[in-house]
């Protein structure tokens, strides 16, 4: 296929999923939305926090006339509470066995769902965000949703499938991804991160027939990116208990650096609801606020 | 069921490897299932530690099994009712008649044969092949297998066996052959070779006659045509069949006449006589006998047999004025009239030419036609204004196509300035063939033409008026006869053509004309079509001698049609000059011949069922397999079908394929049609093409920028060649020095107009036109214009489509205003075109205001009036593409007030 037919194809693509995804984002951080709150103190944010007296350092334009007027001989400055924008970095796997689903929704897409949850969470709450691989100076409001929807829609250059190094300037970074990758590499790659010393949040997400690996009788595996790898079992039950010896290796060694480096680390499953890793996510993330 | 013969029986050995197929079958592994695994991390250093054992259904295997069973008995040969009786090692001589008396069971024939060659005894058996018909043909010698095929392959020929030449191609064969096989025609001749022959097989150390039990040889023998009907005499060859049915057909094949027949008993001929209806007698081509299919019961009709063929010259085309109304209509019953130029007629096979007032004929055609009197032809001619001027040139003396020399002006009888009463014919001469017609009703003659005083002798006079001037004269030129009416063919100048006598006249004359003989050609003729054995006309193809004059006479060339197709001529199989032919009665064998019937020799090889039957259980096998893995399978199941059709050729199986016979598209047409765009018709003319090419570059340009119409670049069209019907609009610029467009071409354009195109014709010479002046474009315009099927036109009318389809204009401005712009009135409009104009035509060389180069600089100055005409020029072409594109959707708009009217009306 021509280079602009492909271009032209994943565009086609990525418009009409863009809608399901921002729809499917939306309803996911409306559940939480209640859940989020300001610093409570008082600060540089545009919420009301509280009245106080006026005081000599307090300029006369701060006065707000309107409350000072319904008490006698008394002064009011208005105070709004205190909000500071931490900005935060996401990477959402870009990786080809993230392209399975046993059932209705396939890894990646409830990746993507997730991130972009997060951030409308986010940019509600007035943090900055922006999407790693890349350097892109973060933004808030509903135009960085939107911008990190449709890269993460969008056609994907980068081949380096490891969590993406935190740019300069990030106070946070969440990775969500099914971490099936070279468990020495990817053990480099976190530590790498760590030093940075930010605090760090790793989602990741698996398909319930991955935990379960209800397979039997002869099988030809593919690599769901590429049929070019592929596996053929005799017998695929009988491989099942080694297969899930070496699956709960990995994700033990990677939780094991997680707690080593301070990191959260969530676990996510496709046919459980989002929401809840989403609070989780959310709340550790703004844990580390205070 | 007869004897059951494998042709290839080593190969049932394949049968003992079906049980080791079974267990093969039973522990190959199941394929696997395929499926992408988002897990697929985890697993890839996994060991496969076991194979899981088949669990093919047993259904499948069964079929599977049967499957190959069937493929490899199929493919052994059996043969079912094989015959054993041509057994043997030693060379055998195989002599069929592939005469026509054979035709009839042909078939039969080579079954039988086919048969006793199938037996695996007898198929190899070195045999030679010598076919008895016409040129008789000895093949190189061959198995009995080979000679059996070849002798499929043979069809019967419209010939006798000639056993002359047989009898010396027996003695060219330089092995000893003992062994001989005579597939016999079933009859034989009377002559001494013939028995020579019978005698030769008598010497065989074994013979096998393969012969029909019953005689059924039926024949046409002789056709003749009589006045009023048509016999055939049929002949039998035996006495077998007593009754049977002939049929007529047309040249088309249709059957015209069934006509039963019965032999009487002891008699072997029988006369059918059969009449037809006037109208049909002539379209009779071909004599068949029902249920009998052989050259010898096909006769082919020719124009010998037919009624006469009347040649008819008429200047004027039809209606009642004209005279070859009234001559058709008195001829209708008796000839066939065939209309045309006199010189095509008279080298056509007619016996009668009518010269409706011919004057002057050309003298070398007065050659031919003298030749054609000379040979027995009749020439009727009236006479009229032509022949009156026609007399005036020749003098005194006679032109050599008239039966006396005639006085130069007609006679006028009764008129105004004339002192003479009208005359009445008198009654017709006792010598005149008209002798004894009624012309008891009076028939007035106003005019005629009069003969001269000084007369050679030797015509004759047929009829008079009562005053004894001839009103019919006639003049015998060796056995033709030249026939001069003095009046004319219509009523113009008397009352004979409307009068009774009129059609009994030339009755009589026709009657005359049809003793006479058509000559037979002179030339050799080829043949055209020629006769096969089972009586059916066959290209002649390559071997196509020509036949003298004498051989087609006689019937010593092949049976067939010779000639041309319009007039061709017959040569039958079984005429009366063939030999006669007796049964092949049993006295007559050899009494050392083993005699063989045709019947119940029908051998079935089951080979090929037998494969077709594995076939459809393989693909019943790759059906399920498919439904089990539908995805993966698609190709495997692509191919097996692929490997089915590609089987289908074998016998038994149904292979049919149809061959598109539609020319190709034009490359370039189909580059047109993919987008909208401009055409122009090539002028020829460099100058002019560039010009109209950048004219039209130039309105594309346009239409792109201020209107939705985004056209493609430009093209010019050969109207001779290219596809118009691609195109919306066509740009003609008419130039003084292009060469005038043919027939086809302006009939194509009349096709795109039709189709709903729209035609712009400029003739580029607005400014020029001035007063009743015609320029070199208009009269080039007008001289196409005649010649073309062009609509009623009009002036462009005030308020038209044009003038408000995308743009609101006064008129079409080009470079110059000049002279009307014509388009097609209101009444012409066609239905199929919705109404919307697709002829404009006018002067304003609209081409040159439009055009620019690629730059979009303008090539000419805009003419008066500056840039704003070209703007207006601009305007006037996008109105007119739109009204080509969009018909007259913006129509609705010119009633716009009308309706807004009608509604506001009743409130």
């Amino acid at each position: 296929m021509s280079l602009t037919l492909d271009l032209e194809r994943q565009a086609t693509e990525a418009a009409s999923s863009l809608p399901a995804l921002l729809a499917d984002a939306e309803t996911l951080a409306a559940t939480l939305a209640a859940g989020a709150h300001g610093r409570r103190r008082a600060g540089s944010g545009e919420t009301f926090w509280q009245y106080r007296d006026y005081t000599s350092h307090d300029s006369a334009a701060s006065i707000d006339w309107r409350q000072s007027a319904r008490a006698p001989a008394r002064l009011f400055v208005r105070e709004t509470e205190w909000e500071t924008a931490a900005t935060i970095r996401l990477w959402c796997a870009r990786s080809d066995s993230l392209q399975y689903g046993s059932a209705s929704v396939t890894k990646r897409w409830r990746a993507q769902v997730l991130t972009t949850a997060l951030a409308l969470l986010l940019t509600k709450s007035g943090e900055k965000i922006s999407l790693m691989p890349g350097a892109t100076p973060a933004m808030g409001g509903q135009r960085a949703v939107m911008t990190v929807a449709e890269t993460l829609l969008g056609p994907f250059e980068n081949k380096d499938d490891l969590p993406a190094l935190p740019p300069t300037g990030t106070t946070q970074a969440v990775y969500i991804s099914d971490f099936h990758l070279d468990i020495e590499r990817l053990e480099g790659r976190l530590k790498e991160i760590a030093a940075i010393g930010i605090p760090l949040h790793l989602v990741a997400v698996s398909d319930p027939a991955e935990e379960a690996f209800p397979f039997k009788g002869r099988m030809l595996f593919e690599d769901p990116g590429s049929s070019a790898s592929r596996k053929l079992l005799g017998d695929a039950g009988r491989v099942a208990e080694d297969y899930r010896r070496r699956r709960t290796a990995h994700f033990g060694v990677i939780e094991d650096i997680c707690r080593q480096f301070g990191m959260t680390f969530l676990r996510h499953r496709t046919d459980h609801p989002a929401a809840l890793v989403l609070s989780q996510l959310h709340d550790s993330i703004s844990g580390h606020h205070h | 069921m007869g004897n059951l013969i494998f042709t290839s029986p080593f190969l049932l050995a394949g049968l003992l490897a079906l049980p080791v197929l079974w267990w093969v079958l039973r522990a190959l592994p199941p394929t696997p299932r395929r499926v992408s695994f988002g897990g697929f991390f985890f697993l890839k250093d996994v060991e496969n530690r076991r194979e899981t054992p088949a669990r093919t259904p047993w259904w499948i295997l069964v079929i599977r099994l049967a499957a190959i069973a069937s493929l490899i008995l199929g493919l052994s040969g059996p043969v079912i009712n094989a015959s054993t009786e041509l057994d043997g090692k030693d060379p055998l001589l195989m002599i069929v008649d592939d005469s026509w008396p054979a035709a009839s069971r042909w078939r039969e024939r080579q079954e039988n044969l086919e048969q006793m060659g199938s037996s695996p005894g007898a198929a190899a058996r070195p045999t030679f092949l010598l076919t008895t018909a016409g040129d008789p043909r000895l093949y190189a010698p061959g198995t009995l297998a080979q000679s059996v095929r070849q002798l499929k392959s043979l069809t019967p020929k419209a010939a006798l066996p000639n056993r002359n030449d047989v009898l010396s191609l027996m003695e060219e064969i330089s092995v000893k052959i003992d062994d001989i096989v005579w597939v016999s025609d079933g009859v034989i001749g009377r002559k001494g070779v013939d028995r020579e022959f019978l005698r030769k097989l008598e010497k065989a150390g074994k013979l096998t006659v393969i012969r029909p039990s019953g005689q059924s040889v039926l024949s046409i023998r002789n056709f003749e045509s009589r006045r009023d009907s048509m016999v055939a005499t049929i002949e039998r060859i035996g006495t077998t069949i007593r009754e049977g049915t002939l049929i007529a057909a047309g040249a088309d094949g249709r059957q015209l006449a069934q006509i039963p027949f019965q032999f009487a008993d002891g008699e072997n001929r029988v006369e059918v006589e059969f009449s037809l209806p006037l109208l049909l007698r002539n379209d009779v081509r071909r004599l068949t006998i029902s249920g009998i299919r052989s050259a010898g019961s096909t006769w082919l009709v020719d124009s010998r047999n037919q009624r006469v063929r009347v040649g008819l010259v008429t200047e004027s085309s039809g209606g009642l004025m004209a005279g070859g109304f009234y001559l058709e209509q008195a001829l209708a019953e008796r000839a066939v009239i065939v209309r045309g130029e006199l010189d095509n007629l008279v080298s056509e096979d007619v016996s009668m030419l009518i010269l409706d007032d011919i004057g002057v004929i050309r003298p070398s055609i007065e050659q031919d036609l003298i030749e054609w009197l000379r040979l027995g032809g009749t020439l009727v001619r009236f006479a009229g204004p032509a022949t009156a001027n026609a007399a005036t040139a020749t003098e005194t003396s006679r032109a050599m196509t008239f039966p006396v020399a005639l006085r130069g002006n007609d006679r006028t009888l009764g008129g105004t300035l004339s002192w003479s009463e009208p005359q009445h014919i008198a009654a017709f001469p006792s010598n005149s063939p008209f002798a004894g017609i009624d012309i008891s009703a009076p028939v007035t003659v106003l005019r005629q033409v009069l003969t001269r005083a000084t007369t050679e002798p030797g015509y004759e006079v047929w009829a008079t008026l009562e005053d004894g001037t001839p009103l019919v004269t006639a003049r015998k030129i060796e056995s033709g006869v030249i026939i001069l009416f003095h009046v004319t063919a219509t009523p113009g100048w008397s009352d004979l053509p409307l009068s009774g006598a009129f059609p009994q006249m030339l009755d009589t004359i026709t009657e005359q004309a049809a003793k006479v003989p058509v000559p037979a050609s002179e030339e050799a003729l080829a043949p055209w079509r020629l006769l096969d054995g089972f009586g059916q006309l066959t290209d002649p193809g390559t071997q196509s001698a020509v036949a003298t004059p004498e051989e087609l006479a006689s019937g010593e060339a092949s049976p067939g049609l010779y000639g041309s197709a319009s007039s061709a001529l017959s040569v039958n199989t079984y005429t009366e000059n063939a030999p006669t032919l007796d049964p092949l009665g049993v006295s007559l064998l050899p009494p050392n011949a083993a005699i063989r019937g045709l019947e119940g020799a029908t051998t079935r090889a089951l080979g090929p069922p037998l494969i077709l039957i594995a076939l459809i259980l393989i693909a019943i096998d790759a059906l399920e397999l498919l439904a089990r893995h539908r995805r993966e399978m698609t190709h495997s199941a692509a191919i097996l079908l692929v490997g089915f059709m590609s089987f289908s050729h074998l016998p038994g199986a149904f292979a049919q394929s149809t061959v598109d016979l539609r020319p190709d598209l034009d490359p370039n047409a189909i580059a047109s049609a993919l987008s909208v765009r401009f055409a122009y018709v090539e002028t020829g003319d460099p100058g002019t093409d560039r010009l109209v090419r950048s004219g039209l570059a130039g309105l594309t340009r346009e239409a792109t920028r201020r209107s939705a119409l985004e056209p493609a670049p430009p093209v010019g069209v050969d109207i001779e060649r290219d596809d118009l019907s691609v195109y919306p609009l066509i740009y003609w610029a008419i130039h003084p020095g292009m060469t005038l467009p043919s027939d086809g071409a302006l009939s194509q354009l009349e096709t795109f107009m039709g189709d709903g195109g729209m035609l712009v014709i400029d003739t580029m010479d607005g400014e020029r036109q001035a007063g009743a002046l015609e320029t070199p474009e208009g009269a080039l315009l007008r001289r196409i214009l005649l010649r073309m099927n062009i609509p009623p036109l009009e002036p462009l009318p005030a308020d038209h489509i044009l003038k408000k389809s995308f743009y609101r204009l006064d008129d079409l401005e080009g470079r110059n205003g000049g002279g009307p712009v014509w388009v097609e009135a209101p009444t012409a409009l066609r239905e199929t075109t919705d109404g919307v104009p697709s002829l404009i035509i006018g002067g304003r060389d609209w081409a040159s205001a439009w055009a620019t180069d690629a730059d979009g600089r303008a090539l000419r100055t805009p003419g008066q009036g500056g840039e704003l005409r070209r703007e207006y020029a601009y305007r006037s072409g996008i109105n007119m593409a739109m009204v080509a594109l969009t018909g007259n959707y913006k129509q609705d708009q010119v009633h716009v007030q009308e309706l807004l009217d009608s509604l506001g009306a009743p409130q």
